[in-house]
């Protein structure tokens, strides 16, 4: 279990003052300057010593992704852009709204040094319409870093000029994805681009472009000031190092967000902060442990499964978003994953035709499992249909609609058996 | 894809202009963005127009192409993707009920319940009185406080069909009810208590020291956790700082080393294996010998960290 004194969102719940003297108090903007005087490289190198893998849930290494913007010697008079993916809304998720309210300058503080390690003068906080209080905070908040020199001409002594701006969404899932996201802040549709060219070659108005979540901005100025070797020093291994903020939903007695350590086990994350699983930990049916696009996993390898990144991806599961949906033993798991499917057919951009037509047709297929009312060859299909839409997409929200069914499928098969039999049975 | 319609033509309004304050908001959001990038404001504009009229009229959409330069078409293909855009007038409390999964777990058909009860209406419908709009929407970022709704620019969270009826009633009644948990949680902190962030010392600073070269970064001055060992050096099985081991359990019976927050079954073979079997014997570690059993374990400081040394102690105590 993770110390306070090891955690990095310290107004994670709002118990302080999250305005600028509050973050000064808790060690928010101390030594920022100097660390942008050490140089793009050195931050990067810090970065990536540090083990940070992208909090947003692909968890690319983060000071790799960096060091792919162009270098000071090799730009082309385009500008760089900093552009921060606030755009929360993978069903189970709701940690970057935390952050963004109640501690809003330690991601105004990330935003200048991400800006600076790319080279880029100018950020874009890209925030989900929704989160209209959460725009508000932030707008507050870098009002306060303006006033204070620390954003601006010079920012924070940097010697680095640095504008930081916050833009609302309207309500759509897909800007979650990064070249959507980029459409969507051009003023369009939120349709994802082709890849290549990646955004670090050709992003926002075609110029080099890196988009980051917010909680992987965020974690950076502390990680500078701990040092990375703090950082890799919390975690399972190498590879899945730090803190992580972990949302905890469902049937559990106290649902939470609480920041822990990577590879925490499942079930010490549930009775140490939610309070255990409804009914105990034997009335616990499956999880779904990174946010909804993840496939479930039963009950049986939960006991002592390690929250992180690759052990997670050794279960043909995912940390995703560290988003824990928790489902005990009255749950109707069907209805659960139909509900899923629901989410991804309204929520697909319609652009590419597997995705578009695939979500609807797997959604309709589901809704008749949950009854029953299908063939046992249907199963089969379903998952058949799913992997034509997995992989056949321009971006990953085909996989997200594909995976969700494929781990019911994997691990809940005669639960669906059943229902059609017994359906069956009773005509 | 969400199919969505515009306003009949007989609904729409002649004329749309922007009043003299959300003119002044114009021209600063258009300062956001480069010169000739004044699409990007689309968003910003269309969400001030229906912040405005209530809804986004096809007249809003015309004046809005036609400050940005864009064509309209391009406007009216923004606002019918993006779900936040009302496209036909509706009531004065939109509300938007979550009902993705994390919501329909905790019992988002409480949420619907009270609708029905309080305001006769379901998914889709407006009340006679025209004062609330239902919409199910998807995920709202909640889910830690679910089941949750949004009416206008609010979250209301931690809800249940009683709850949220009084809440329905304030609203109605012209109050302007509390807003976020229905429960008394200041936030996402576990229902019955934070079980995090309760022993914070904001004194603590964790300052470096920089030689300001940058091609030669300095080593951090950091409290590095005391117990970390070298890297992927394993210290020796003979090591004088190896814990004591015992042969075997103590009256064959091994202690659950796994009540150790920190220790699962996979570390407990392990320690057993070292010849560990009891909690008085991890309590009585010296921090030489934490330092071993964590560099054996290549843990980089965690037995620090989750305090094995006093949980073990508290579990000795209760056994």
């Amino acid at each position: 279990m993770l110390h306070d004194r090891d955690r990095i969102f310290t107004n994670l719940y709002g118990f302080h003052d999250w305005k600028l003297e509050g973050a000064r108090d808790r060690g928010d903007w101390d030594q920022t300057g100097d660390f942008i005087k050490q140089g793009r490289e050195w931050i990067c190198d810090q970065v990536k010593a540090s083990g940070l893998r992208g909090r947003g849930g692909a968890g690319f290494p983060t000071g790799l992704k960096w060091t792919f913007m162009p270098p000071e010697d090799r730009r082309d008079g385009r500008p760089h852009y900093l552009v921060v993916n606030a755009d929360e809304s993978e069903p189970g998720t709701c940690k970057d709204r935390d952050i963004m309210r109640h501690d809003p300058h330690k991601l105004v503080e990330g935003s200048l040094i991400a800006g600076a390690a790319m080279g880029a003068h100018v950020g874009y906080i890209y925030i989900r319409g929704e989160f209209i209080l959460e725009a508000e905070r932030l707008n507050d908040a870098i009002a306060e870093a303006y006033d204070a020199g620390l954003l601006g001409k010079n920012a924070a002594g940097s010697g680095w000029d640095f504008d930081l701006y916050v833009h609302r969404g309207a309500g759509a899932y897909i800007c979650g994805e990064e070249t959507a996201l980029l459409e969507s802040l051009e003023g369009k549709k939120g349709q994802p681009r082709l890849k290549p060219p990646f955004p670090a070659n050709a992003g926002l108005y075609g110029c080099p472009t890196t988009v980051n979540n917010v909680e992987t901005i965020a974690v950076v100025p502390t990680i500078l000031r701990r040092g990375p070797e703090w950082f890799a020093g919390i975690g399972r291994d190498d590879k899945n190092t730090g803190t992580k903020v972990f949302c905890i939903s469902g049937h559990v007695n106290n649902p939470c967000n609480v920041e822990e350590e990577m590879g925490i086990s499942l079930r010490e994350l549930i009775d140490t902060h939610a309070g255990g699983v409804r009914g105990g930990w034997d009335n616990l049916l499956a999880v779904i442990p990174g946010g909804s696009s993840v496939p479930c996993l039963p009950a049986d390898v939960c006991h002592d499964l390690p929250m992180d990144f690759d052990s997670l991806m050794g279960l043909k599961s995912g940390l995703g978003t560290a988003a824990v949906i928790v489902m005990d033993k009255s749950t109707d798991i069907v209805k659960a994953i139909s509900r899923i499917s629901k989410f991804y057919m309204h929520e697909s951009c319609g652009q590419c035709t597997p995705c578009r037509e695939g979500t609807g047709w797997m959604w309709r297929v589901m809704e008749r499992l949950v009854t029953g009312d299908a063939e046992i060859g249907e199963i089969d299909l379903l998952e058949d249909v799913s992997k034509q839409v997995e992989g056949h997409t321009i971006c990953a929200l085909g996989d997200a609609a594909a995976w969700p069914i494929q781990g019911l499928i994997r691990h809940f098969r005669p639960e669906l058996e059943r229902r059609i039999n017994e359906r069956k049975q009773a005509a | 894809m969400s199919g969505r319609h515009f306003a009949p033509e007989s609904e729409q309004p002649e004329n749309f202009a922007w009043s003299a304050e959300n003119q002044a908001v114009v021209t600063d959001t258009l300062s956001k963005y480069p010169d000739n990038r004044a699409a990007s404001a689309v968003i910003p504009m269309l969400d001030l127009a229906q912040r405005q009229e209530g809804w986004v009229s096809r007249a809003a959409i015309e004046v809005i192409a036609d400050q940005l330069d864009m064509a309209p078409i391009r406007v009216m293909e923004v606002a019918s993707f993006y779900t936040m855009f009302n496209l036909a007038p509706i009531g004065k409390y939109h509300v938007q009920v979550c009902g993705t999964t994390p919501c329909w777990l905790r019992g988002v058909d409480q949420v619907y319940a009270a609708l029905k009860e309080e305001c006769g209406i379901g998914n889709g419908q407006t009340s006679e009185d025209g004062l609330f709009t239902v919409t199910e929407v998807e995920c709202l970022g909640a889910c830690v406080n679910a089941p949750m709704v949004q009416i206008n620019d609010d979250y209301y969270e931690d809800l249940d069909k009683d709850n949220f009826k009084g809440l329905l009633r304030a609203l109605r009644n012209g109050e302007d009810p509390k807003t976020n948990s229905q429960t008394g949680r200041q936030s996402s902190e576990a229902a019955g208590g934070a079980t995090a962030l309760t022993e914070v010392d904001f004194s603590v600073r964790h300052s470096r020291k920089l030689n300001g070269n940058a091609s030669e970064p300095s080593v951090p001055e950091q409290a590095a956790p005391s117990s970390a060992p070298e890297e992927d050096q394993q210290p020796a099985l003979d090591d004088p700082a190896r814990p004591p081991a015992l042969d075997g359990a103590r009256e064959n019976q091994a202690d659950d080393l796994k009540k150790i927050n920190g220790v699962g079954p996979k570390i407990e073979e392990i320690l057993n294996d070292l010849g560990v079997y009891h909690y008085d014997q991890v309590a009585a570690w010296t921090p030489e010998q934490v330092a071993w059993v964590d560099g054996y374990l290549k843990f980089k400081g965690r037995i620090d960290r989750e305090d094995w040394i006093e949980q073990a102690n508290k579990l000795a105590g209760d056994a």
